[in-house]
């Protein structure tokens, strides 16, 4: 059973093209690797994933179920969630309460219980905060719990974002870009992370990054888009090799990553 | 008809003060992004400042009314002045804040509009009571299909009317223009580009300030009575014009004082408190089908 | 662990250290009132202040902590007040009913009142809760004005000329009491998930709708409660004054709100509190300036605005009107101590 299934999903802005017929059967825990050059339409496939967009033409079906019409909030109820490109976190609240906002969906207490905080909705409070922070924990953001997320460093944030991702309970993580601006130890070490709670949450994961070095090795599958067309699809290895990908992205810009 | 005609006369005339009042509003929301709740403020100082200015060239008049000249300097001293004024608010009052949530500076105008209002009223020559407005135009009426048009009529509407050509093609072909243009923009690119940005608000501001005053002056031309408190009901009006028309657009803040002009006058034949509030019935009416005005442009944010 | 067993050694106490501070300032202010040293003048703008820190609690709910703009808050407040004085004046005659049955009447009057505005918001947050920022604040603006002109026009509440002979029910202790209780059942609604979700909408609502919120859902809840509550002291407000006309609630008054808001400190219970009290104040200690009594506290708004621009309180709250996370931290530690379950 696929657990996502695209087909054919289009979009266009006035006249332009941006994303055309494109095409993504998704396994359960498999991790699908977006790259292609800066403008190629990688983050408006996202945007159409989630919601943000609607597609001019084309299905997205979750495990059967269409979306395509749906709100954001929707997607994200349904399972799907993502991070940010350009970081989006709740600048102004603490790391604890951004993760705890993601949990909004799944709160189980009411109005009236929340005004009068009642002892039940205390006590779901008090769940929530564990929960929380045996999530924060295995991401190095436990000590930081009570920060203001505007006050983090940059890779915290990145972190950050991807706890929250988690907390709404996805079955499907898209990361968008969660490398960029990082260094090569930070890299390694994002790469390990993401492995990890792959294989810890039983994920399945879409993932549009430039650095070749951070997807290769972790991707079961990778799809190249130039001008908004799916110009290559396949393992790492075959990616890799073709000459059309070699023409239009990767050029000497792999050859120099990799020396 | 000939009664139609008339009101529509009416609705014109008061649609020009509205046109004048919101273009400056409308430019200082487009190229600073602010909501200046004191815009109104700078109506009243345009049109009160004529007044006192007019009483300096008292010696000049013949039977109340003043020679061609004088009215001339009048009107010049009191629009440079507002426009002075205006340049003055900003740059104590708004500049510190540019980087600052909305909220706050809509706040600081808030307080500003109060001072504008409190400080001419404290003042023992000033005070509260209203004052009659200085004949500086002499009408002339005219007759057409039975509706009676004044010449200060003909004038305050094609003055709003040129006005906003001028303006458009101000921040369409010069050199400020697109300087203002660059502010609205991005203000931190138009700045890395060496635009002086202190000096292309100022001038939004100075014309803003400007074209209040004149507007002030048709106001009590031909409602001519000036105080104070004028200027906040019609501040209100026009910045009504100028979201109706699509805030930041200049053509757009003209048809939006027009068209709310006509509205105004119409309904308050019907019933006066209907005539208060049929714009903004028309303003949310427009709102919800059209959410940035009739000339404005939906913004999509980039994700 | 010294510090958790100094916390929680008196849990009644910390649980009901407030009430009783509020209990013991109730009592000093009536001992005070009946020994005359604070007047009816002065207990009068005691009463405002109360209302005025409804009013400006309610709108920090949706401008503060939701991060919309509504600048037509009056209008809310207009509509309790008339539904209240339409109850308890109309419907109820005050002077006939039995005096057992006033307070009752009195309670369903403001109940009556909050509902009636938290109604006509959600009627006009459900179309216009999707527009952006400032357009937002333009329809909340022509809102509050067009409920003003509708009210002027209904001749059998008086139209313009306004309502008389509203009894003046809210005295300090109903005052007192909705204050309170507002304050208590506002910091329990901030810190839980509606809250969370208030607040994600304000920081950042692309973010807050992919996480799963239903943006549009908290948004209009947000503005419904502020107008709820808008409307309560309105329906106060009224009980206060025992007179009311339209015009007292316009724009000037709905720019009051967003004053004491501000420069109290948005996003913070707290400054909105001390805002409310501190500028209903104010304006009366300025009295003995006559007319340069507004020019001097224009002054200090627009002070207040350039030197202090998160305003007074600046985003902090008073222990009483927030929550720590008793069940993880007993403090909170930008960055004092490794601070983890582990220690538990």
């Amino acid at each position: 059973m696929r657990i996502l299934e695209v087909k054919n999903l289009s979009i266009q802005f006035g006249g332009l093209r941006a994303v055309d017929d494109f095409n993504l059967s998704l396994g359960k825990d498999e991790l699908v690797a977006i790259i292609g050059p800066n403008g190629a339409g990688k983050t408006t496939i996202f945007n159409m994933l989630t919601g943000i967009y609607r597609p001019t033409s084309g299905s997205i079906e979750l495990e059967g179920e269409s979306l395509v019409g749906l709100k954001p909030y929707q997607f994200a109820q349904r399972g799907i969630s993502r991070t940010f490109q350009n970081i989006r976190l709740f600048s102004n609240a603490s790391v604890i309460d951004n993760v705890k906002m993601a949990a909004t969906m799944h709160s189980k207490d009411n109005l009236v219980s929340s005004l009068l905080r009642t002892r039940t909705m205390v006590k779901h409070e008090r769940e929530l905060d564990e929960k929380v922070m045996s999530l924060l924990e295995p991401l190095n953001l436990a000590d930081k719990a009570d920060l203001l997320a505007k006050n983090l460093p940059y890779g915290d944030q990145r972190r950050l974002e991807l706890a929250r991702a988690l907390m709404t309970d996805p079955k499907i993580l898209l990361l968008d870009e969660p490398v960029a601006g990082m260094i090569t130890t930070e890299i390694e070490e994002m790469a390990e992370l993401v492995v990890r709670i792959r294989k810890d949450f039983e994920l399945s994961i879409i993932l549009i990054e430039h650095h070749m070095n951070f997807v290769m090795p972790i991707a079961d599958r990778v799809k190249v888009i130039d001008f908004g067309k799916t110009i290559s699809e396949g393992t790492p290895d075959v990616v890799q090799k073709d000459p059309k990908v070699i023409e239009a992205y990767l050029g000497g810009g792999y050859q120099n990553a990799n020396a | 008809m000939a009664t139609i005609l008339q009101y529509l006369v009416y609705g014109l005339q008061l649609g020009s003060v509205y046109a004048l009042l919101a273009l400056g509003y409308t430019m200082v929301y487009g190229i600073v992004g602010m909501i200046n709740t004191a815009h109104g403020d700078f109506l009243m100082i345009g049109a009160l400042g004529t007044y006192f200015i007019a009483k300096l060239f008292d010696s000049m008049s013949i039977d109340g009314t003043y020679p061609m000249l004088a009215v001339g300097c009048i009107i010049l001293i009191a629009t440079v002045m507002t426009g002075g004024i205006a340049v003055g608010v900003e740059a104590i009052a708004y500049r510190p804040l540019r980087n600052k949530p909305r909220m706050i500076a809509l706040i600081t105008a808030v307080g500003v509009s109060m001072f504008l209002t409190n400080f001419p009223r404290a003042l023992p020559f000033i005070g509260p009571n209203p004052r009659p407005f200085p004949t500086l135009f002499t009408p002339k009426t005219f007759n057409v299909l039975g509706a009676s048009i004044t010449s200060t009529q003909i004038i305050m509407i094609v003055l709003a009317a040129v006005t906003m050509l001028a303006l458009d093609r101000l921040v369409a072909k010069t050199k400020i223009g697109a300087q203002m243009r660059a502010v609205s923009m991005d203000k931190d690119a138009a700045s890395l580009m060496g635009i002086n940005i202190d000096k292309v608000i100022s001038i939004t501001f100075f014309i803003g300030g400007a074209l209040a005053a004149v507007s002030g002056i048709c106001y009590a031309s031909v409602y001519p009575q000036v105080e104070v408190y004028m200027g906040s009901w019609l501040g209100n009006m026009s910045f009504v014009s100028a979201v109706l028309g699509g805030i930041g657009d200049i053509r757009g803040a003209m048809l939006g004082g027009f068209i709310l002009g006509i509205a105004q006058i119409f309904a308050t034949a019907i019933n006066s408190t209907f005539g208060y509030a049929v714009g903004f019935i028309i303003l949310i009416v427009i709102l919800l089908v059209k959410p940035a005005g009739i000339m404005g442009k939906v913004t999509i944010e980039k994700v | 662990m010294k510090t958790t067993n100094a916390k929680t050694m008196h849990p009644l106490l910390r649980k009901f250290g407030p009430l009783l501070g509020c209990i013991v300032f109730y009592v000093v202010i009536m001992l005070l009132r009946k020994a005359d040293i604070i007047n009816g003048y002065y207990m009068q703008v005691m009463l405002f202040a109360g209302v005025n820190v409804l009013m400006t609690a309610s709108l920090n709910l949706v401008n503060g902590f939701t991060g919309q703009f509504c600048i037509g808050h009056a209008g809310f407040m207009s509509l309790g007040a008339y539904g209240a004085a339409v109850i308890t004046t109309m419907v109820f005659k005050s002077n006939s009913i039995p005096e057992a049955a006033q307070i009752p009447v009195f309670l369903l009057g403001l109940l009556c009142g909050g509902i009636v505005a938290a109604i006509v918001g959600a009627l006009i947050g459900i179309p216009s809760l999707k527009l952006k920022g400032d357009y937002l604040a333009i329809v909340t603006l022509a809102f509050g004005e067009i409920v003003r002109a509708l009210l002027r026009l209904i001749q059998p509440i008086g139209g313009a000329r306004g309502m008389i002979g509203i009894p003046n029910y809210a005295n300090f202790f109903w005052i007192m009491l909705f204050v309170v209780l507002t304050l208590w059942l506002l910091r329990n609604l901030i810190y839980s998930s509606y809250g969370r979700a208030f607040i994600a909408i304000r920081d950042n609502e692309i973010a807050a709708d992919a996480m799963g919120i239903n943006t549009t859902k908290y948004k209009i809840m947000s503005f419904c409660i502020a107008a709820f509550i808008a409307g309560v002291a309105g329906g106060l407000y009224a009980h206060v004054l025992s007179f009311i006309q339209p015009d007292s609630f316009g724009f000037v008054k709905s720019a009051d709100y967003l004053v004491y808001l501000y420069a109290g400190g948005s996003g913070s219970l707290t400054g909105s509190v001390v805002g409310a009290v501190l500028l209903t104040i104010l304006p009366e200690v300025l009295r003995f300036l006559a007319t340069w009594r507004l020019v001097l506290y224009a002054i200090i708004l627009i002070a207040v605005m350039l030197y202090r621009s998160e305003g007074l309180i600046g985003g902090k709250e008073v222990p009483f009107l927030r929550i720590k996370r008793s069940s993880l931290y007993e403090q909170p530690l930008f960055g004092r101590k490794k601070n983890g379950l582990s220690e538990e």
